[in-house]
């Protein structure tokens, strides 16, 4: 093809343009993995409630407008709650400091009496000096890092602002995007690219809305129990271990945790810290026969041994957050595998 | 790169011209004649545009089929398979013909294989994108598969004629060689 003079300038301009462009974009992709990442799942969670409103007769740009706003009045309603009641926590905490010392004394002296029954005064004394000498190095440490820790929460909070924004567009524009990036492959491969994107997208977007599901019927389940067993602050509590629940095995057992704590540090607890157990073993099981079946399904089961294994690698390599992403990950993986294996089959690639 | 290129050019400068001509080119496709310019609006987003060069293969017959393509410029052959393995030819198809409709409906592999024999601009339509047409906007999306439905019948109407035809042929050949 011979190409005029005009024609080469375009596209020297165009390939000048381009570069500049990309480099912006590989330093904004640096900046904004996490809030990419973060915006497209919201996206993808919040997609069906958007596709209801269009349905509707709404436009997809005010259908997302007003999930927003719902969602944002949410926020500033659950704030203008919570901020009060935090700082009346903080003040209760204030006031009755030397009664809460009381109590961890006392337990200190319960535990120590105990351990007497069944080791040399000795090694209690070892033992205890110990802890004490880890929980004041722990506690200067966490003193040390609250500059780390500030920085943090202020980076958090500039996540937090551009998740929403990002979110916003992969919903309103999500469709055109996917239509892009399609148009970019090869005519051989567009079709079959194509219908693998839907599957994926049905099936994965059906599991973490069910995983979405599953997890705040959980939390709910969590808070409304421990609300009845007297543990203080058991709504919230319930939130944290209803999240928890989205990884296997270990989850409930994290989320547990804080209930039994609160229970077992309150002196005017009338049921004890066990109940708590109780508590998370039998939503567990109501969970596992009743809830994960209709929310979830079967569809992206893993192997125990594979979810405990991808549960350990996860959260060395990203802690917590990591412990989290992992099952989705690998369930994410497994069902993209197994898609893309029977089109390439059907589209007679392989 | 190149498709990169025409992907970005096409998006940035071919806007309004584009869908008008793209709104004339559905018109004259019995799926969507009947629909008004507003329903049109919800069609044009989900149709993908392709470029194809000469002898371009668009889809293999016995491969998974999903939908059908319009022709908007140049020329398509469909071919199918002899007994004896030869390519026959079925049909050539121009500008604002289409093909592969069945696929929408049925989700069964392609019967036939199509290819460009001329520099071609196709636009696909694809069964993902009616399922969510009719969910969607179930008035455009019910017009849709009742025009499909139409075509399809009228396909088959037209089959039975021929059947129809070539038995009548056959029923002659016989008597004709009984005869002898």
């Amino acid at each position: 093809m011979v190409l005029n003079k005009e024609h080469l300038g375009i596209r020297s301009l165009y390939w000048i343009v381009m570069t500049g462009i990309l480099g912006l974009v590989a330093y904004a992709a640096y900046t904004l993995f996490f809030p990419l990442v973060l915006g497209f799942l919201f996206a993808f969670l919040t997609d069906p409630v958007v596709d209801f409103l269009e349905r509707r007769g709404w436009s997809r740009h005010s259908g997302s407008m007003l999930l927003f706003g719902v969602l944002l009045a949410g926020l500033v309603s659950l704030v203008a709650v919570l901020v009060p009641m935090l700082q009346k926590q903080a003040h209760d905490v204030t006031l009755h400091e030397q009664e809460y010392v009381t109590i961890v004394e006392a337990r200190v002296s319960q535990i120590r009496a105990t351990a007497l029954k069944y080791f040399s005064p000795a090694m209690v004394a070892e033992t205890e000096a110990e802890i004490r000498t880890t929980a004041i190095h722990k506690i200067q440490a966490l003193q040390n890092s609250v500059p780390k820790i500030l920085a943090a929460v202020a980076h958090a909070l500039g996540i937090a602002i551009f998740v929403p924004i990002i979110g916003f567009f992969f919903l309103v524009e999500g469709a055109e995007i996917k239509k892009w990036v399609i148009s970019l492959l090869p005519n051989r491969y567009f079709e079959m690219t194509l219908m693998l994107l839907n599957r994926v997208n049905s099936q994965l977007g059906g599991y973490m809305r069910g995983q979405a599901l599953d997890c705040m019927i959980n939390g709910f389940l969590y808070g409304l129990g421990m609300t009845l067993l007297g543990v203080k602050g058991g709504a919230v509590i319930g939130v944290f271990a209803g999240l928890m629940n989205a990884v296997p095995y270990v989850g409930p057992l994290i989320g547990a945790i804080p209930g039994m704590f609160s229970l077992m540090m309150d002196p005017s607890a009338t049921m004890p810290w066990w109940s708590v157990g109780v508590l998370f073993l039998t939503v567990h099981m109501i969970d596992n026969v009743a809830i994960y079946p209709m929310t979830v399904g079967k569809s992206l089961d893993l192997p125990p041994f594979v979810v405990i294994l991808g549960i350990l690698f996860g959260g060395s390599v990203a802690g917590i957050p990591g412990m989290f992403l992992t099952v989705p990950l690998l369930g994410m993986a497994k069902q993209t595998f197994i898609v893309f294996y029977s089109s390439l089959k059907s589209y007679r690639i392989i | 790169m190149n498709k990169m290129f025409h992907a970005l050019w096409s998006t940035l400068f071919i806007g309004d011209e584009k869908r008008r001509s793209l709104h004339e080119i559905l018109k004259q496709i019995p799926v969507f004649q009947d629909l008004t310019a507003f329903e049109l609006k919800f069609v044009v987003p989900i149709l993908h545009q392709r470029e194809f060069q000469k002898d371009e293969l668009i889809f293999r017959e016995g491969e998974a089929g999903n939908g059908m393509y319009i022709v908007q410029s140049g020329r398509v052959e469909i071919l199918g398979r002899s007994a004896s393995g030869a390519d026959v030819l079925y049909a050539t198809l121009f500008d604002r013909q289409f093909f592969g409709e069945l696929s929408l409906v049925d989700g069964q592999p392609r019967s036939a294989s199509a290819i460009c024999s001329e520099q071609s601009t196709l636009y696909g339509f694809f069964k993902p994108d009616l399922l969510e047409l009719i969910d969607k906007h179930p008035s455009i999306g019910t017009k849709v598969l009742f025009n499909l439905t139409t075509v399809l019948g009228n396909r088959l109407r037209d089959s039975n004629v021929k059947l129809m035809e070539f038995q009548g042929q056959l029923v002659t050949l016989r008597g004709s060689n009984g005869a002898q």
